[in-house]
């Protein structure tokens, strides 16, 4: 890498390393993991930024590798899943809504039914809904169709509405 | 989203509900959308699309709400740096 590329990847490590390490914990469930999720994704980055095209996204593109090895880590351990920590450390406060279906439905068991869902759904909902990310960026990331991305999150979410509906 | 694909498909369909509660239709088209489930409801008394619509909607809020203010916490932020730091060296004397 030439000093150029060193003070642009500095550049982008100081501009998204909040992003990458919000997205790390809401994928990963608890701080110590998410570290170690987004060390490894700025490391992997680093190696590889003579591959990343000057007039892409840099939050997509690490935001992919940080998915890719956190998908490779839950396949080889399934047993890093603890959404107590992620429960814990969110108020439980509780939604004002009008509707039968969410109506005293508490943010933490919002919470808890979002761990549940397939992972597919799980991280289309993380990124639209928690990150707030467009689904332009959400199909890079997942380098699927942004058809495929709006199919994920209605089924997503009919499945959340579904088991949030039990609560009534 | 096109106003003239509208009327192909039906009001509860995936693709208008997602886009109208991601806020990806102009408000033009939302207004359009929100007429023919209104229309929906008189002709063939459907409350499905207007339900779902309503229940997405709160559920996008209370996924929003849960949005953690985390920052890299100031440890990680001058390890990585170090690290970063000592594979360019690396890369230097390689």
């Amino acid at each position: 890498m030439n000093q150029e590329d060193i003070a642009l990847f500095e550049r982008y490590f100081l501009e998204y390393k909040d992003d990458v390490y919000r997205v790390a914990y809401y994928f990963t469930r608890n701080k110590d993991d998410a570290e170690d999720l987004a060390q490894d994704a700025f490391m992997r980055a680093y190696r590889f930024f003579y591959r990343f095209h000057r007039d892409s996204n840099f939050k997509s593109w690490i935001l992919r590798i940080m998915r890719n090895i956190y998908l490779t880590n839950v396949q080889k351990n399934k047993s890093t899943i603890n959404a107590d920590e992620l429960i814990q450390s969110t108020a439980t406060s509780t939604i004002n809504v009008e509707s039968n279906f969410l109506q005293g439905i508490q943010i933490k068991q919002i919470q808890k039914a979002i761990e549940k869902l397939p992972e597919d759904f799980r991280e289309v909902i993380i990124l639209c809904d928690l990150e707030s990310l467009p689904y332009e960026q959400i199909a890079e990331i997942l380098k699927i169709p942004i058809g495929t991305v709006r199919s994920r999150l209605h089924r997503g979410r009919l499945l959340l509405k579904e088991r949030l509906t039990v609560h009534e | 989203m096109n106003s003239n694909i509208f009327s192909p498909l039906g009001c509860c369909d995936e693709r208008l509900v997602t886009d109208f509660v991601d806020k990806r239709m102009t408000k033009k088209e939302a207004t359009l959308y929100l007429r023919k489930i209104e229309n929906c409801a008189k002709v063939k008394n459907c409350q499905r699309c207007k339900k779902l619509l309503d229940d997405f909607t709160i559920l996008k809020e209370g996924c929003t709400s849960m949005k953690q203010p985390l920052v890299m916490p100031d440890t990680l932020e001058h390890k990585l740096l170090n690290r970063l730091h000592e594979a360019l060296i690396q890369t230097k004397n390689k």
